[in-house]
């Protein structure tokens, strides 16, 4: 039986190991070089620490955690950070392709397997290259809103997250004797010696080319100054009702009906009891502006004029001081955002208002009218459209 | 340095545990196959098809070099490299175009006919860059100018030889 395995294998062997040969040999240039692995390798690296820094801190918004509080200014900083991710992880593309082709050469090896430390290594990267692939693929499908995949974008989003961060520093610490000895340029190693078809130099070069004309053609969906450039992005600044994107639109919220109707108002529950202010009561009270930008999770923003009662101002109304979380209720009956919970430290906020009017106009249907949440430095799903209720604690 | 290696790879460790952490809590095990298969069908996409036509396009170039010279085989790879990476940024955005959204804020460009104009530029590029290094490469024309890159066959098994020594 053991000689008919070993007969078996040996056959096999025979079989294989002139194409995984071949392969390799097709696949071979001298700029696929563990040099080039570390040049392109430390910039992927570096986007995916942020892509996954801004990604934990959008989670962490989303789902705050009671022992670390959250800052409210500045008021741009969830703009900042989630635009961050967005655009790192597009400029993940051609870096994840690049390094890719520099380290493919190493897929065939022969005997595929030397040890048991070399096959654990080899399950890593497996897991590495397939996790960092299908994260970046399903980013940009979520942004332009198509789920083509069977599972649900944000938790698996977030746990492949955790397993491709895990699996890159396992992967560093496997090669950190190569990435240290490549980290400066070796004496003897020339950029510009020729390759197979291009030198390092232009190899380099094309890949921050790919990478500058990506995040340049899509950049502009979330920094003003690219906005001229914005061609491949989903959202385009200006461009939505009173001028401004929308992530759910009222008839996908199911409250075309429902937010229009007449006797409309907004119930204030506390410990001591509940309050219904109607429309015009609201519009009775003192009225602040702010200027505020509305911060997609899908990487979009833009700022915008609001004007309302200030939060605080309402909560005094009714003798309210938040010391625990609010709950803010919307109308809309579809969507995983229809109840959210506000930290106190946003409620205290001066520039947290209850908006009526939005740059200059009273609140699309589509906005949120008749009345919404606008607060500093949050998601835009948690700026809850539609209010019907807001919650507080003792 | 192995202290490094230590903290980092235990590191990657717990974080790599954390995301099985997250996905035995908050995702559903009914969906734990679909996450599989996305992930190994990534791995075969790439490895298998993505990764050989990069290869088969660098052993093209590497044939066509001769004729045209170096540095116009340079910027038409990198335009291509361009425009492959501009097409994979674009393409979901495309297809979720005409499968059509009920929110009209959303895919408000004309992805289709952008990266038309993109590949169009790119290709001009391309083109500009062959012919002036195709033209110098014909006009300097000598067996130690860039015409003695000609000879593909040898000149690619040369150029493995000396590249290899140099980075090993």
């Amino acid at each position: 039986m053991a000689d008919l395995t070993a007969r078996v294998s040996a056959r096999l062997a025979a079989r294989l190991e002139p194409g995984v040969r071949r392969a390799r040999d097709a696949a071979a240039d001298p700029v696929k070089s563990e040099r080039s692995a570390v040049v392109i390798g430390r910039l992927l690296a570096a986007a995916f620490l942020v892509c996954f820094a801004t990604g934990l801190y959008s989670h962490l918004l989303q789902d705050p955690l009671p022992w670390i509080p959250l800052p409210t200014r500045p008021a741009e900083l969830y703009r900042f950070t989630q635009g961050l991710h967005v655009i790192s992880g597009i400029a993940s593309v051609p870096l994840l392709l690049g390094k890719l082709w520099t380290v493919y050469p190493a897929l065939f090896t022969w005997p595929p397997v030397r040890s048991l430390p070399n096959l654990l290594e080899r399950v890593s990267i497996a897991v590495l290259v397939g996790v960092s692939l299908v994260e970046v693929t399903i980013g940009l499908l979520n942004i332009v809103q198509w789920y083509p995949f069977p599972f649900s974008f944000r938790s698996t989003h977030f746990a492949l997250a955790w397993i491709a961060i895990g699996s890159l520093a396992i992967h560093i610490g496997v090669k950190l004797p190569v990435i240290a000895r490549l980290w400066r340029r070796p004496a003897r190693d020339d950029p510009d010696a020729a390759g197979r078809f291009v030198s390092r130099r232009a190899f380099v070069g094309g890949v921050t080319a790919a990478t500058a004309s990506a995040v340049l053609l899509t950049a502009g969906q979330s920094v003003d100054a690219l906005s001229p450039f914005n061609v491949f992005a989903p959202r385009r600044m200006g461009v939505g009702p009173q001028g401004l994107p929308v992530n759910r639109t009222a008839a996908q919220a199911g409250v075309t009906e429902t937010a229009v109707a007449p006797g409309w108002s907004l119930e204030l529950v506390t410990p001591a009891g509940s309050r219904a202010f109607s429309l015009e009561e609201l519009r009775r009270m003192p009225q602040a502006d702010v200027v505020l930008p509305i911060a997609c999770v899908e990487g979009w923003s833009q700022s915008a004029s609001w004007r309302g009662v200030r939060l605080v101002d309402l909560l005094a109304e009714v003798g309210a001081e938040p010391t625990t979380p609010l709950v803010f209720t919307s109308l809309q009956t579809r969507g995983s955002f229809a109840r959210t919970e506000m930290p106190p430290e946003y409620a205290r906020d001066p520039l947290t208002l209850i908006a009526l009017e939005l740059n200059g106009s009273v609140l699309h249907v589509d906005h949120g009218y008749p009345a919404r949440v606008i607060a500093p430095g949050r998601p835009g799903v948690m700026q809850t459209k539609w209010l019907r209720s807001i919650e507080v604690a003792a | 340095m192995s202290a490094a290696r230590g903290i980092l790879i235990g590191l990657g460790l717990g974080l790599v545990g954390a995301g099985g952490f997250v996905l035995l809590t908050e995702v559903p095990p009914d969906r734990y196959l679909g996450i599989v298969v996305w992930v190994g069908a990534a791995i075969v996409v790439h490895d298998a098809v993505i990764a050989p036509i990069a290869v088969a396009i660098g052993l093209g170039a590497a044939r066509a070099r001769g004729r045209v010279g170096r540095r116009g085989i340079a910027v038409a790879q990198g335009a291509l490299l361009v425009g492959a990476i501009l097409t994979a940024i674009a393409l979901p955005a495309i297809i979720a175009s005409t499968r059509g959204n009920p929110n009209p804020t959303i895919l408000v460009g004309s992805y289709a006919w952008s990266l038309a104009l993109a590949w169009a530029v790119l290709a001009t590029v391309a083109a500009v860059a062959l012919w002036r290094s195709g033209a110098s490469a014909r006009t300097v024309g000598s067996p130690q100018g860039a015409g003695a890159a000609a000879d593909t066959g040898t000149e690619s098994a040369t150029d493995d030889g000396t590249g290899t020594a140099r980075t090993k």
